[in-house]
């Protein structure tokens, strides 16, 4: 062929800035779990892990029981709100789009709200595990409406949008109205968890989270070409033999497991769900191939350094990570925009 | 190959849109036109057939296959529909729009075969220069030439173009023609293509279907059709049939009120 064009040198260039992400995330993680109260070195880290008969007692609590869930929970929730971005933004057709687009922020919160104001008293000793369960069921409960309403209505985008941002404000005005309620200790708890924290991260947390984001992955992956192609219209998509409502309603369950699960976990965290996808999008493209894996990668990126920042600002101190999100994403995120041109959506 | 359909309706909400029509069939290997002003129910027409809106029909087949009960895939694999429009605000290449219409339901690998068959797709067209290019920078033209290299890729029995030259300068309307025409006999398949250009039409069609107003009115060779006094009727204009040096049809039109065409001059 005559043409210049040469497929897999892209595609090479593409795998090897997968690889690289893939690698500075180790780097992140390495330096996350280093990071903290107990002065412990990259270098202690790396023998700990290397040398695991050098390991003491003491390192051994620190770093398996408390920094490593932390690490972990940090990359698995970066990783599936940015996934959950990634495919919200592209079954909506719409570049602000989020994982907590339709209503399931809100709602999660509210189900958190419930739990603190009433199931707090009556079951004092599985509050933390009341709390997770009830944003969880709340976040699901969004999914159903939607679903039904969709089923009334038709799936196109727009109809989807319309619903998400009724239920949205729906739940926060439950929400709202609880807060009213709620006692002084119990408004500073909502406050707290709306905030989203690491702070609740265990083994059994990591674990949930990497059966749900293994679980749904395959799903993207399978609808990759569909998911691609539907990024040129319904119409087109149709035509090319997609069933879009199918494929929406099919999106919009993977979607909400992983939003719902990194939600009932770690509260709200806005940003990284919104501008993975689009880092994703100026690096590599909207072909799903790349798409989602840089996208995934990018989240985890975000959410790794802000779980170090938070521990880094105030020594003694760890911030909730929501408020760091938005901080150090928004920077690099811009510098992007600048950088980065006609590589964006139109 | 062939596509036959029986009855055909649709109408959204009360409003008929296809009445009633019957197609006889339209044998593979012969290009057929689609003629007819505009809402006169084309594009609702190559939907149907489609399945991207839901008609009324008695039977739909394509050789022995009836379409009726089909899944939307299914479908997909026998009729090839290509809509006028595309949304074109995706972040990606000439080359990723080709290789997800060719890849579609297929792996999720791309091998050395589907590169190679996606760039001859692109030469087909003389688009390769632009298989880097992102789809959102290109002109109307270009993108309606990708979007036909789309079709093109796919492996389905019937082809459904709706309007594939309307962007199109003159050279590209007769090099688009001229591979539809080739690829029509080379691989065997049934081509239905809408276009408003009557000398085009003429000169490319083996056969020609003419609507209007929901209704199939006329259709049969090309000359049978445009010698007969319903295309004028159709489009409501005077029609003078001329052959050029290369024996095709030319076809030149005035609107039927010469005083109204003159007042507007």
């Amino acid at each position: 062929m005559a043409d210049s064009f040469d497929y897999f040198k892209v595609k090479k260039q593409k795998v090897l800035l997968t690889i690289l992400m893939a690698s500075l995330l180790l780097i992140f993680t390495i330096v996350d779990i280093s990071t903290g109260a107990g002065d412990i070195s990259v270098s202690e880290i790396l023998q700990f892990f290397w040398e695991p008969s050098s390991q003491t007692a003491r390192m051994s609590i620190i770093v398996w029981d408390i920094r490593l869930p932390i690490s972990l929970l940090a990359i698995l929730t970066g990783a599936m709100l940015s996934a959950a971005g990634a495919q919200m933004q592209t079954i909506l057709n719409n570049p602000l789009a989020e994982p907590f687009t339709l209503g399931i922020s809100s709602a999660a919160s509210f189900g958190a709200a419930m739990a603190i104001v009433f199931g707090a008293s009556a079951f004092p000793s599985v509050e933390s595990g009341l709390i997770t369960i009830s944003a969880f069921v709340f976040s699901l409960l969004t999914v159903l409406l939607l679903y039904l309403f969709t089923r009334l209505r038709g799936t196109s985008a727009e109809t989807m949008v319309l619903i998400g941002i009724a239920l949205y404000f729906g739940f926060y005005a439950l929400l709202y109205m609880l807060q009213y309620q709620a006692s002084d200790a119990q408004l500073s708890q909502i406050v707290f968890w709306m905030m989203g924290s690491l702070g609740r991260a265990s083994w059994f947390n990591v674990t949930v989270c990497s059966i749900v984001f293994f679980v749904v992955l395959p799903f993207f992956i399978y609808r990759g070409w569909n998911l691609t192609a539907l990024r040129m219209g319904d119409e087109k998509a149709e035509s090319l033999g997609i069933n879009v409502k199918r494929l929406r309603i099919e999106m919009l369950v993977c979607i909400s497991l992983l939003t719902a699960t990194a939600v009932s976990f770690t509260g709200t965290i806005g940003f990284v769900g919104l501008v993975g996808p689009h880092i994703a999008r100026m690096l590599v493209g909207e072909q799903q191939r790349f798409f989602l894996p840089v996208a995934i990668l990018a989240g985890a990126m975000m959410m790794s350094l802000t779980s170090i920042l938070s521990k880094t600002i105030t020594p003694g101190v760890i911030y909730p990570i929501g408020i760091i999100t938005a901080l150090i994403g928004l920077p690099f995120f811009i510098s992007l925009i600048l950088s980065v041109r006609r590589r964006s959506w139109h | 190959m062939s596509l036959t359909i029986h009855d055909l309706n649709f109408a959204y909400s009360d409003t008929a849109v296809l009445k009633q029509i019957n197609v006889e069939q339209l044998k593979s290997g012969s290009l057929t036109v689609l003629l007819g002003p505009n809402a006169a129910g084309k594009s609702t027409f190559f939907k149907s057939i489609a399945g991207l809106v839901n008609a009324d029909y008695q039977s739909i087949l394509v050789d022995e296959n009836e379409l009726l009960g089909l899944s939307t895939q299914q479908r997909a694999e026998l009729v090839c529909y290509m809509p006028q429009e595309f949304s074109n605000n995706a972040v990606l290449t000439v080359f990723d729009v080709v290789l997800l219409a060719y890849k579609q339901f297929g792996s999720w690998s791309v091998s050395q075969q589907d590169v190679d068959a996606v760039s001859e797709l692109l030469a087909m067209l003389n688009i390769s220069h632009l298989a880097e290019r992102n789809i959102s920078d290109l002109s109307g033209g270009q993108q309606q030439l990708v979007s036909l290299c789309q079709a093109l890729s796919r492996d389905s029995s019937v082809f459904l173009l709706d309007e594939p030259t309307s962007a199109l300068d003159l050279h590209y309307q007769h090099h688009v023609m001229t591979v539809l025409k080739q690829q029509v006999k080379q691989r065997d398949i049934t081509c239905i293509v809408a276009l408003h250009d009557l000398s085009l039409a003429a000169s490319y069609a083996d056969h020609v279907l003419l609507m209007k107003e929901g209704q199939l009115i006329a259709q049969g060779d090309t000359a049978h059709v445009f010698e007969s006094p319903l295309l004028a009727q159709t489009y409501n204009v005077e029609i003078e049939l001329l052959k050029n040096q290369y024996d095709n049809y030319v076809v030149s039109s005035a609107l039927v009120d010469a005083q109204l065409s003159k007042s507007c001059l």
